[in-house]
């Protein structure tokens, strides 16, 4: 057996040798990049503080969260990213609980980047376009920005990847069928938008079946799909959770506030909503990947192979236009469909047969001729590669620079030293984790957003003794968010302070005759 | 105290659900990946893998063990003796004074082809009555009548083989090389319809028999789909892994081979075991013979379903004794590999566990959630249990499939029949893998022969 094993394992490196000398110099070029500087940038944001702490709730306690999980998300990316805590002591080989938050968008990162390049010379790409896809997707500046915060959405992304190159498996076999669909399963677990990619990923599965075996392979994938998913709200009924009842949370409940009680994001056209606001955010930090991928993506119609990934990308954008609430890091599904569409659109032009095979492009590549194009293509592809570089430079450079330690672990570092154990802290979600398990504060600290709009946490509430949170929340334009955050500081002192700004955080002791 | 104890019960009984789950899941999903193996990669069911046969030119017998076949004899034997090929010859193998009604059949067959039809005479001093026996007394006849022949296949007496399937045999002899071809048998008769059942004799017959038609539905369909899935993916995926046990019937033995597990063995087949197909072809892999399957629709042999529910209890029980037998002689522990080795426990002496699983699930499952186990727990055991699903689904598709390829129309209630039957007949299967190991442990393995009845002759 083993020597089978060692056999088909020499045979595999042979047939990928050139692949891997391409890819192992990319990879290493993306992990350097993505890990480089990302203490200091960017700033650690709640979301990924609340998912460190439920998978830390979930490996010390066995819940999923440490607080009563509402069915805000699919669970399975914090089980994940508990799993590999588990399996690697993830938590107590770093300094912060953030840090292991890094590793593991690390890991996700570099994973959907080698991922990205198997589901690019699937789709019948050159090993160097898919390289090329590769690099845009790996050392994009949004990437490296939402893409080093431990949020699930990474996750996710890789996932989504693995479900693409598996769909595309040249094998066409049941199983890679079923690894497809159960990827897919497992992105849309681990975050649930991405489900909105569903008639993208039913496309490309849909378009690499064999009439030898296709019902099989439809039944089999699709059902294992449907029972991975299937474990979400099973997991709900189990619990007695799955409807709405009265004084229990309920996957149902959430989600009809989720879908319909949300505030929206406002329409891509309207001046000033929430979604030109995003955007706006996301061309700040870089504005030329995603402009090229929707300038692409109408294009790849034209070429049938290209037309699913298309598909995800427009679906991506139109769920932007949709006016409907948008997060930040929903940018993070865009970027590899983005990177993956430009590198085909550049393929597709030097008419290379096996992305154009039967599509428009494929009748012109005759009489133009395949060198002719093919050399233009390499000059637009060197020229392009140089533009990267040249608006890249600046943005990567400086993401990559260390700098001094983030306001909020100087924050949690001083009332680990100054602060006593029993005292109640209300604090950034950012810093819980390693309060709780590093510092060791008991009772467990509490999460700014929890004191004031969890009905369970205000009713034990009986004292605040120090306020730890980023200056933001004072100066929220709503004062009715976090009343008693405010009144709580109302009475109280400065006793620490860290950083400039909106961003910076003030530890504050508050009076010990105040009761909230 | 007594919730300390009823906690420490809690716990035990979530481990052992646990366990259990994961046990069931491996055996489920390794039942899926063997019965999907057909389907698994688009080539393995390519129509062109077999092959275009060219001008047959091996000279072969064909074995046709018989006792007390009256009914089928004479037709088995004038088709058998009437296949696309020069140079072979129907051996029926008959216990004269035992049977004299089959002997004259038989010889009336001998007559009427001289140089196609030889009958070959059950060795009379033996009271004991089985096909092992048969077949090598038959093949000790043949080197004694100085027959040339250069593979030995074997027929049931009411196997109708297609005209064209020596032609396929010789080929893929010759073409892999292979020391046994394997080709496919088809059970016939599925469903609700009258003509699938026997006609009885009495008062009413017409609507007893649509009555029993409708009322054995529920197994028959599965026991026909065992053998669809059994043929195109079990045994093919068995023969690539190396590690076969071979059908009774269909069977084609290169002379060489036969002489090989002779000389290595004494006797070709072992006559003290229930299932001798079985154990020559875990010596065809203990020896590395190279075992080809060749499941081609239009060649398949047609076979009836057992003619009623203990008919096919009594044959699942035999089978599976046997397949304990051989498991407890312990020659796949001289297979080659570490791999071939587990396949060779995992067919051989888990082979009842299969069915159990399935009948295990549902309570697997409700004790997770009656006894408050961990939901993760309860979550486990929901898997096996959806599986079982997806194996019913994918039966109701090959039920469809089934009926496409061989021209048969699957009615509605075929399908209600085939998802009422389907636990109902994994519970059966268990019970008989039950009676099987208590049958070895109290070491009873006499013949519990299947009747035929020609139910699959009158069809057109």
């Amino acid at each position: 057996m083993s020597r089978a094993l060692g056999r088909w394992i020499g045979g595999w490196l042979l047939r990928h040798a050139v692949s891997l000398m391409i890819m192992l110099p990319v990879l290493g070029l993306v992990a350097a990049v993505h890990s480089a500087g990302s203490r200091s940038y960017p700033l650690y944001t709640d979301d990924s503080g609340i998912y460190l702490a439920q998978a830390w709730a979930v490996l010390h306690s066995g819940d999923l969260s440490p607080y009563t999980y509402f069915y805000d998300h699919p669970p399975a990316g914090w089980i994940q990213v508990a799993l590999w805590a588990a399996v690697s002591g993830g938590f107590n080989r770093y300094d912060s609980a953030l840090q292991f938050g890094a590793e593991v968008a690390l890991i996700a990162k570099v994973a959907a980047a080698g991922l990205l390049y198997i589901f690019g010379r699937r789709l019948g790409f050159s090993r160097l376009g898919a390289a090329f896809a590769v690099v845009l997707f790996g050392l994009c500046p949004i990437g490296l920005f939402y893409g080093r915060l431990m949020l699930v959405d990474n996750v996710m992304v890789a996932w989504l990847i693995a479900a693409f190159a598996l769909a595309y498996a040249p094998s066409r076999s049941i199983g890679a069928a079923a690894g497809a669909t159960i990827s897919f399963a497992m992105a849309v677990l681990s975050k649930e938008t991405a489900l909105v990619l569903l008639p993208a990923f039913a496309w490309a599965l849909a378009s690499n079946l064999d009439r030898r075996n296709r019902q099989q392979v439809l039944t089999v994938s699709i059902f294992c799909g449907a029972l991975t998913l299937a474990m979400y709200p099973l997991f709900a009924l189990y619990k007695g959770e799955l409807l709405p009842r009265e004084g229990h949370t309920s996957l149902f409940g959430t989600a009809a506030w989720q879908l319909a009680g949300r505030p929206s994001s406002g329409w891509l056209w309207d001046e000033g909503s929430g979604v030109r606001t995003l955007l706006s955010q996301w061309m700040a930090l870089d504005p030329y990947l995603l402009i090229a991928g929707a300038i692409t993506a109408p294009l790849a119609i034209v070429v049938p192979r290209l037309r699913p990934a298309a598909l995800a990308l427009l679906i991506g954008w139109l769920m932007l236009a949709r006016g409907g609430y948008v997060p930040a890091m929903y940018v993070l599904v865009l970027l590899p469909f983005s990177a993956l569409l430009v590198a085909g659109a550049l393929e597709a032009l030097s008419g290379r047969r096996r992305v154009t095979a039967a599509s428009v492009l494929r009748v012109r590549t005759r009489w133009v001729g395949l060198v002719v194009r093919g050399w233009y293509s390499l000059l637009l592809g060197v020229i392009l590669l140089a533009a990267t570089a040249f608006v890249w430079t600046g943005p990567v450079r400086a993401a990559t620079t260390e700098r001094s330690p983030q306001p909020l672990l100087q924050a949690a570092d001083w009332l680990g030293a100054h602060v006593a154990r029993d005292k109640i802290l209300v604090v950034h979600d950012a810093i819980w984790t390693d309060l709780v398990y590093r510092y060791g504060f008991s009772p467990q600290p509490l999460l700014v957003h929890k004191v004031d709009h969890d009905p369970q946490v205000r009713q034990g509430l009986t004292r605040i003794d120090y306020l730890a949170v980023p200056e933001a929340y004072y100066r929220n334009a709503d004062p009715a968010a976090y009343p008693t955050l405010l009144r709580a500081r109302h009475h109280s002192v400065e006793v620490a302070a860290f950083g400039t700004g909106d961003r910076a955080v003030h530890i504050y002791r508050v009076s010990s005759f105040w009761s909230p | 105290m007594v919730i300390a104890t009823a906690e420490l019960a809690v716990f035990w009984l979530s481990g052992f659900i646990a366990l259990a789950s994961v046990v069931m899941l491996v055996v489920a999903v390794t039942t899926l990946v063997f019965q999907l193996y057909k389907w698994w990669r688009p080539e393995n069911n390519d129509p062109r893998r077999y092959g275009v046969p060219d001008r047959p030119r091996l000279p072969g017998v064909i074995l046709v063990p018989m006792r007390h076949e009256e009914l089928v004899a004479g037709q088995t034997l004038k088709r058998l003796a009437n296949l696309n090929h020069p140079r072979y010859c129907v051996v029926p193998i008959i216990d004269h004074p035992d049977d004299p009604g089959t002997a004259a059949i038989a010889h009336r067959a001998a007559e009427q082809y001289p140089d196609r039809v030889l009958v070959a005479p059950y060795p009379e001093e033996n009271s004991v009555h089985n096909k092992p026996i048969g077949l090598n007394a038959a093949i000790d006849y043949l080197d004694a009548a100085g027959v040339e022949y250069d593979w030995v296949g074997i027929a049931d007496a009411e196997d109708l083989f297609h005209p064209d399937l020596l032609q396929m045999i010789d080929y893929r002899f010759r073409v892999t090389g292979a020391a046994v071809v394997q080709c496919g048998v088809q059970l016939m008769n599925f469903g609700t319809d009258p003509a699938s059942a026997r006609l009885p004799r009495g008062p009413l017959k017409h609507l007893r028999r649509w009555v029993s038609a409708h009322l054995s539905a529920w197994w028959r369909a599965s026991n026909v789909l065992e053998y669809y899935k059994w043929f195109q993916s079990r045994l093919k995926l068995q023969a690539a892994i190396r590690v076969i046990p071979l059908g009774g019937n269909t069977v084609f033995f290169r002379r060489a081979f036969l002489d090989l597990v002779k000389k290595h063995y004494g006797t070709i087949w072992d006559e003290d075991c229930l299932t001798e197909d079985c154990k020559i072809g875990i010596l065809a892999s203990v020896l590395g013979c190279p075992v080809d399957v060749v499941y081609l629709e239009h060649l398949v042999t047609r076979e009836e379903t057992p003619s009623n529910l203990r008919g096919l209890v009594r044959q699942r029980v035999r089978w599976m004794q046997g397949f304990i037998y051989v498991f407890g002689e312990g020659h796949w522990r001289r297979l080659r590999s570490f791999s071939q080795r587990v396949i060779a426990v995992y067919v051989l002496g888990f082979q009842f566990f299969q069915a159990s699983t399935a009948v295990f699930a549902p309570f697997a499952l409700f004790l997770a959630i009656n006894h408050k186990a961990p939901v993760s727990i309860a979550l486990l055991a929901t898997i096996p249990l959806s599986l079982s699903l997806l194996n019913l689904i994918l039966d109701v598709q090959m039920l469809g499939q089934f009926g496409r390829t061989f021209g048969q129309r699957v009615r509605f209630r075929d399908y209600v029949g085939l998802i009422i039957g389907s636990y109902p007949y994994q519970l059966m299967l268990s019970v008989a893998g039950a009676w099987a190991l208590i049958r070895h442990l109290m070491g009873r393995n006499n013949w519990v022969k299947t009747t035929h009845h020609g139910v699959h002759l009158a069809r057109p």
